[in-house]
Parts: C-alpha cells; structure tokens; sequence
C-alpha cells in the first residue's frame, strides 16, 4: 500500500468504525441474545412450566378411594415439581446468560467506540513500563 | 468512447488492499501467536505477583523464589502485555473491518461505472491482476494464480496451475488488455447485472488470444469456462459464510437444552428402534428437493393420522429426504409444531425375530406404539415398509388391525418409506391401509439439478479423498450425462454418485489430479463395456473399417452392412438422440440371406462380444397375453423375459426375429421402446433400453423383393415399392416404421454370393480343423459343389451349413476314424467323393 492507498484505506476504515461497525457490534450482541433464547429452549420451558417431567403421571384408579387417590395426586404433585424445579434452573441460567449480554453490549459499543484511542494508549503505557 | 471504468471507486477496493498487505491467513497466524503469547505474559505477572507477596507474608528467603521475584519483577511485563494486547486489538479491529466489508459479495449491478458493478471475487482477481500493479508491468494471466479464486476456477476449469504458470511466463506484458477486457465488459454491462468472475474470465477468453489458443488445445470452451468460474464462486462463498460462526444461522445450529423434558422416554421402544441424529453427509443430497421436503412437513402437521408413505426408488433420495427433516428439527427450522419431534427407525426385522409367534409379534409391536404415543413426540420411522407389511401378514398378523388405532393418533407421526416395485406389488391394493397415509413420490432430478447436486458433493468427496484428485466442472456434466444415459440399477442422484465416487477412486489409484470428461468417459467405458470417450487410434481404423470388416463377414449384403456401419459411426461419435436406443433396425429379407449373421456381427463389432446378443422369436409371442410373459405378470407374480433379460445385461443387442408375427399389444408395446428407450415392467419398474442395439427381422414381403430384383429394379425404388406393400396389407404399421433408424432390405443370394458364402463357411471348417491339427485343403470343386448344392432359392444359404455338415463333414470324420487322414499331412475332399457319398445315401434310402 503506498500513502495515498494508505489514506484512503484509513478514511474507509475510519467511516467505517464509526458508522457500520457500531451497527454490527449491536447486531452481533442481538444474534447472542436470540441465540441464548433458542439454547435454553426459553419459550418451551415457559409454556410448559409447571407439566410434569418426562411425562410421568400416574392414573387415578377408577371408583372410590380416597388413599389411593391421594398417593396418586400426591405422585402427580411431585412430577410437575421435578419439573418446575428442573426448567426454573435452566430458566434461570438463560435469564443471568440474557442479563450478561445486555449488560455486555453497551460495554462493548463504549471500548469500540474508544478502541482506536485504546490502542495508541497501550502501545503508550506498554514502551512506558518496559 | 471510453467506457466508464473507476476501479477506485469499487466497494471492495479498500478490503483488498488490507488483504493485500495483510493478509486474512498472515492476520490469522499473527492472532493466535499473539494470544498465546498473551497468556502467558499474564501468567508470568501472577507467577511474579503470587512470589512476591509470599515473601512478604511469610518471610521465606529463598534464593530460587527471589531469583523468580528478579525474573518477573516489576512493569517490563505489564508493558510487554500492554504492548501485545494493543496489536491483538490491532488485528481484531481488522479482521472485523474485512469481515464486515466482505459479508455483501454482490456488486451494484445498476451502477453506470462498470468496476463498481463487479462482485467481491471479480474485484480480487482485477486487483490482484491490473489495480495492484498500475503503471508496472501488465500481466493479466500471471495475477491469476495469485488469487484463491482464480486458482480455484482453474482447477475447476481443468487446467493445472503449472501449466497455466508456464503460459503466464511465456507471455510478455501486455499494456492493452486490461483496457480490451474494460471493452469487452462493456458489452455484457448492457444488462443491468453485477460482473462476476465468470463475466470476467469469459472477458479475458475474448480477448486474449493466447489464452484462448491454451484453452482451445484442451478442449474447453467458454462456456465450461464459465460454469468452471460460477461453480468455483458458489464453493468459496460458501465455505466463507460456513466460517461466520457468529451469523445467526450458523449460531442455531447449536441444539438448545431441555427440548424433550416435556415429552416422556421410551425406554422399550429403544429396544427396537434406535434414534436417528442429524447427519452432514444428506444435505447436499437434499438440494432442489424443497417441494418433497414441504410436502413432507405439511402431512405431519395434520392435526390427526399425519402419517406419512415415502415412495421412490432405491437411491432416489428417500432417507436423504428424512435426514433432511431430521436436520431441520434439528436446527429449528420446522414449524414449532414439530420442533420437538424425535425420529426413530423401527427395527422391523429384530420385531419380527424376537417375537417369534402372532401372539409374540404383535404384543411387541403394541408395546412400542404405546409407549411412543405416551412419549408423545415420536415419529417413528419404518423403512421398507412393504416388506414389513408382507413379513405380518406372514405370521399371521394383520397390520391394519395392529396400526388403525395408531394412525389416527395425533401423539404418533408414521414415517413409513417404500421401494417402487415394492410398493406396486405389495401396498398399492390394499386401499384401506393406504387411506391413512399421505403418499408422497419421489422424482428422480432433471439433469440440471442433478448437476447442482454434484457440484455441491464434489468438494466434499475431493475432501474426504484427501484432495488428491479434483473433478472439473466438464467431468461433473459428464458424469450427470453419463448417470442419465448409460448407467442403469439405482435412482438418480444415486446413480451419479456412486459414479463420481468411482472416478475418484480411479483418478487417485492412476495419479491423476484432475477427473475431467475424458477420464469420467474412459471410467464409464470400464464399467459398461460401451466404447466412450476419445477414440484412440486402433479404434479409429477399426470405425472406418467397420463397412469392410462387416462386409467380410456378411457376404452380398453391402447395401445392409454399410447402412449398419453408418448408424454405428453415427453413435459412437455422439451425435445420437441420448433418449433413445443406440440404434433401431428393421431388416426385411428373404430367409437365409444373413439378417442374423448381421446382427451377430454389429453386436460384436459394437459391444466387442458376440453373447451380448438376446434373441427372441417374436412367432412366440402372438396371442394377447404373451405380453405377460414378456414384461411379467402381475396376477402370477412373475418377472417377464424382456425384463429380467434387461436387467441382467442392460448393454446387448436384441434380436427380434419375425416381429412381424407378434402381437398387436407388443408391437406397441415396442413403439414407446423404440421412441423412449424405456418400458415399464409388472410393477411398474421402468426398464432401461437406451443401452441396447435393436433389432427386427422379419421376412415379409420377401417373394416381392425377389421378383423386384428379378425384374431390376434400382434399389432405391426396391425399397419404397417394399415398403409400399409392407404398409397396404398391415404387416407394419406406418408409425412403427417410421421409429426406427434405419430400414434396411436384404437381397436374395445371387450365384456369385453364395460361393462367397461357400467359402467362408469351409473355412469355418477349416479352422475348426485346424485345431485337432488336420489340415484341410479347400479345392475349387468342393467350394462348387457345397454351393450348388447347399443353395436353396427359399432357405438362402442357411441349408448350406446343413449341407456342409452332412455331406463334407461326415467325410471327413469317417476318414479319421478309419485312419485314411494324418494329423499335420494337408487332405482335400473332392467333389466325386461328395457326389459318391450322395448316391450311398440315396441307395441306403432305396434298400
């Protein structure tokens, strides 16, 4: 690259900080987002909540018995809070992994913004500390 | 007028000239040195850190820990640290500007300055080629190979880089190109489109002559140029997306966590079903399959009795369609209805085995039809699903009964595939198991797509084989052409495939490094026994010799014999109709005159054998339902003559003798033969014939040849006036006699053909002589007498061999046996000796 290619590749790369790199940082930090959303199944486990896990439910014999109706209700019981207690661990890791990526993204628009200033500044500080 | 051509005006201009002064491989390398180098600087500030408070803490003066202290003291690693981590950050800002800038490839396809409309992969090589080297030298071809591109476009091109090189050095600058190419895309920026690199190279075909000289020396054209180029953009735009890990396509196709916790397990099923993952190696198979694949997602998202009848032939692609749908539930590109769906295959042969009895089949089979439907997100897959159906009804079990309470339940999608002919024989009666399927047939693809296919396969294989061998863009054509045409067993795109796999194969085992046409030829030649391909030398002097050599052998018959030569050379030069058979013939003659001998000998000349001839009698075949005994019959379950025939050796002539004498239905029946090349059997299979030779006899009309000729008619008239009274008394009909390439007239043996015929036929004896090392000497008497006698003006010469057998023969082995002839001591037979051996007869009759 000679100077003249150089300045013109620095204004291209300049316009290009400033302008369609802050749009894909964003981008980028909305395709984390969607894809954590897809990861933990999110929608999925908070449509189905409160059913019980894997599907295991015991019948309710037919006619009248109330012990045996109990111990089924209360086997039921259990089931569904397997697996309310399994998808609220899972909801919850995809809620801290959501709430990570929104606090990252503006983090990481600010060091993009000053990343050029940030460079000189540590080629600065390094050849001073050595 | 000077065209408008700004290249710094281009949207890639300032991507290429970063990529070329720091590359995206040197920015790659320079990165991870870079992080590693990171890591271990940070490391070594906390080694110097940790020591350093440990003295300080707990006092221990040791000297090995204080020279550590000394090592990693103080800010010369921060600063170090800082220092990398600035260039790290360098070349991440980079990476990310490049990425960014080359995530559009297209050009502006509306832009009145031609160098703006060019793609990303034109834009390099022009750089690589003119832009970079403004004012300096100008060789177009030397920058070429410096691209990815354009080395891959010559590869696909099937042209080796050494070679190419050879050609870039050989040619001195050239200052005007780059403007005629300017020109020359001009002309093709008419269209408001972008300018690629096949626009580009076919630019650069016109205009640079030695280029095209180069090219035209290995026969390849323009157009291969082009497809070569497009075929090469698609590869390595592709791998460039697959390399974005962060595109949010490339990101879901990570399975999310917990998908199934809302279904139940099927442990007993897992017993005699096992789960089908996602697999790579389907996908490319899948392209321009979007209609099956929509077809098949709309019948399982019935609300009830979605079940499914996959129908195709073997290799058509029916598990390449349920990996596709098992990909797209993978990746969560299927309707949320059946984003949870697991597929499993049912191991219908393990049920059937372990169950052992009716009772003990169909308790199995309930078991896992409930527990998939308590699972409630299974489909469930049953390949062959026919046979299955057989193997039931078998031991007694009705699959209706076991299955109708299954297929209306909407917790449980049957995924059930099926053969073709299979399927005709077994399932299509039987409507009322059928009504709860959605059928969906699969087609073979059109070449077209079929290519596409293979395009997509090809580096997949080259990867898989190491990259030691590389198929051009003319081999895959080839190989699309030669899967379509030639090759017979399995379905399209199988069929093709397997033969790409074999190409490859050979072109490693004999060092080739590019498969082009002529190789896919010669490998297709291997495999069919069809001569394909180049025609080398002998094969040449053999071709022009064929009128000659087929003369020879069918003596008289010069008009016959060269009509088949031509129709021969017509073929192997490729000019025939590839829908069709390789040739049709229709003989008419008088008996004996050497219609047979003909085919004999074109099935050898053509086929290099004479047993890849079939003969039929068509006088077998007169009535109605012979047509059953040639296709099969449905009713009896049982495969047809012509059929199975085809199917055993697909590459053969067929002989029709007296087509005359068939039926009405056959004979139609070989109207679509003739036209198409193909007939469906009993079960509907469709038979290839486009492989064949075709060949009928037939003797009608045979007295008026004879009188015609008597008469002298010019052969030209002979045959209109034959064919004249073949059409009036509808022994042919006029469109069956019009399908067939050639219709050629026999004459009846005059005098002097039958000597000929004599001759060649004592010689025969001669040779067969020979063999037990007794020498026979043919004088001109006996030629005279085995051709007077052997003549019949009805039979033709067929008598002869009769005659030479009884009378010459049986001399002859009478003298052996008597000792009157020696092994290696020349003998002749005289014509006194036939005529005694005649009376002797005659008086044997009389007492």
């Amino acid at each position: 690259m000679n100077i003249m290619g150089f300045a013109v590749f620095l204004k291209d790369y300049v316009l290009w900080h400033y302008g369609e790199g802050i749009k894909n940082i964003t981008a980028l930090g909305l395709n984390f987002l969607r894809f954590e959303n897809h990861f933990f199944s999110q929608k999925l486990l908070l449509k189905t909540l409160f059913s019980p896990y894997r599907r295991m439910q015991e019948r309710y014999k037919k006619g009248f018995d109330v012990e045996a109706f109990l111990e089924s209700a209360i086997i039921n019981f259990i089931t569904r809070l397997v697996g309310f207690l399994l998808r609220s661990v899972i909801l919850l890791a995809s809620g801290v992994a959501n709430l990570f990526t929104i606090i990252a993204i503006p983090i990481a628009l600010v060091l993009w913004i000053f990343l050029p200033l940030l460079i000189v500044a540590l080629l600065i500080a390094g050849f001073y500390f050595l | 007028m000077i065209p408008d051509f700004n290249f710094n005006q281009n949207r890639f201009l300032s991507a290429l000239a970063l990529e070329n002064s720091f590359s995206a491989s040197k920015r790659r390398r320079f990165g991870k040195v870079t992080s590693v180098c990171l890591f271990f600087t940070l490391v070594f500030i906390a080694a110097g850190y940790l020591s350093a408070e440990i003295t300080k803490n707990y006092g221990i003066n040791n000297s090995a820990l204080n020279n550590l202290i000394y090592l990693f003291r103080g800010d010369a690693w921060v600063g170090l640290f800082f220092i990398l981590l600035a260039f790290r950050l360098f070349i991440f800002s980079l990476d990310a500007f490049f990425r960014s800038k080359t995530l559009g490839k297209n050009g502006f396809p509306s832009s009145k300055n031609i160098a703006q409309r060019l793609n990303f992969r034109s834009s390099e090589i022009w750089h690589e080629c003119v832009f970079k080297k403004d004012g300096s030298e100008k060789n177009f071809l030397s920058g070429i190979l410096k691209t990815n591109i354009g080395k891959l476009i010559l590869i696909r091109t099937g042209v080796y880089p050494e070679e190419f090189c050879a050609l870039a050095n050989e040619k001195a600058s050239d200052l005007k190109i780059a403007d005629e190419i300017i020109f020359e895309l001009e002309k093709i920026a008419k269209e408001e489109k972008e300018i690629n690199s096949a626009d580009l190279f076919s630019a650069l075909y016109g205009c640079d002559k030695l280029f095209r000289e180069f090219l035209t020396f290995k026969k390849i054209g323009s157009t291969d140029l082009q497809s070569a180029a497009l075929w090469a953009e698609e590869e390595l735009d592709e791998a460039d997306m697959k390399s974005r890990w962060w595109l949010i396509e490339n990101l879901f196709r990570v399975q999310g966590l917990a998908k199934d916790w809302a279904y139940g397990e099927a442990y007993f099923l897992e017993n005699f079903a096992q789960e089908l993952r996602p697999s790579k190696i389907r996908k490319e198979e899948l392209i321009e399959k979007e209609r099956e694949i929509g077809l098949l997602e709309s019948a399982l998202l019935k609300k009830s009795g979605a079940n499914v009848l996959i129908v195709g032939e073997t290799g058509a692609g029916k598990h390449a369609l349920l990996y596709g749908l098992i990909n797209m539930i993978h990746e969560g590109s299927v309707f949320p209805e059946l984003e949870h769906k697991r597929v499993f295959e049912l191991h219908s042969d393990s049920i059937t085995a372990t169950g052992k009895s009716k009772a003990g089949v169909e308790e199995i089979l309930i078991k896992t039809l409930n527990e998939a439907v308590r699972a409630g997100n299974i489909i469930l897959v049953i390949d062959n699903f026919p046979e299955f159906v057989d193997s039931l009804v078998l031991m007694g079990v009705s699959p209706l009964e076991i299955f109708s309470t299954y297929f209306e339940n909407s917790n449980i999608h049957l995924l059930t595939m099926a053969e073709t002919g299979a399927f005709r024989k077994s399932l299509q009666a039987s409507a009322d198991l059928l009504k709860y399927f959605e059928k969906i047939e699969i087609e073979e693809p059109r070449e077209d797509k079929l290519i596409l296919i293979l395009k997509n396969l090809a580096p997949r294989f080259e990867a898989i084989y190491g990259g030691k061998a590389f198929f051009t863009s003319g081999s895959i054509r080839e190989i699309a052409e030669a899967g379509e045409r030639y090759l017979i067993g399995a379905a399209l795109p199988k069929r093709a495939v397997n033969l790409m796999e074999n190409c490859i194969k050979d072109a490693i085992n004999s060092k080739i490094p590019l498969i082009n046409e002529e190789f896919v030829s010669e490998v297709v030649s291997k495999i069919t026994k069809i001569p394909l391909g180049r025609i080398d030398a002998a094969e040449r002097t053999k071709l022009l010799s064929l009128d000659a050599l087929l003369e020879k052998r069918v003596i008289g018959q010069k008009e016959a014999t060269d009509a088949v030569a031509e129709a021969i050379k017509r073929s192997r030069s490729g000019i025939t109709n590839p829908k069709r058979p390789i040739g049709t013939f229709l003989f008419l003659g008088p008996t004996g005159v050497g219609k047979t001998e003909t085919a004999k000998a074109l099935s050898e000349s053509y086929f290099g054998n004479e047993e890849a001839m079939i003969r039929l009698d068509m006088s077998e075949y007169q009535t109605e339902e012979s047509i059953e005994r040639l296709i099969g019959s449905f009713e009896k379950n049982a495969p047809g003559i012509l059929s199975s025939k085809m199917l055993s050796s697909p590459y053969s002539a067929l002989l029709l003798d007296e087509f005359e004498k068939s039926n009405l239905k056959i004979r139609n029946l070989f109207l679509q033969i003739l036209d198409e090349g193909f007939f469906s059997d009993y079960l509907g299979r469709k038979i290839n014939m486009r492989n064949t030779i075709i060949i009928a006899t037939s003797n009608a009309g045979s007295e008026m040849i004879s009188e015609l000729i008597v008469a002298g008619v010019d052969s030209l008239k002979l045959k209109g006036e034959i064919l004249a009274y073949v059409r009036k008394n509808g022994i042919y009909s006029p469109e069956l006699l019009n399908r067939f390439d050639s219709i050629i007239i026999f004459r009846p043996l005059g005098k002097d053909t039958t000597t000929g015929i004599a001759k060649k036929m004592l010689d025969g004896l001669v040779l067969r002589l020979k063999k037990q090392n007794y020498i026979l000497e043919v004088g001109e008497d006996l030629v005279k007498i085995v051709s007077e006698n052997g003549f019949d003006p009805t039979m033709g010469a067929r008598p002869m061999q009769r005659y030479i057998q009884n009378k010459v023969e049986k001399i002859i082995s009478d003298k052996i046996i008597r000792g009157e002839i020696k092994q290696e001591i020349p003998f002749k037979i005289t014509a006194e000796e036939i005529s005694g051996e005649a009376q002797n007869q005659t008086r044997k009759i009389n007492a």
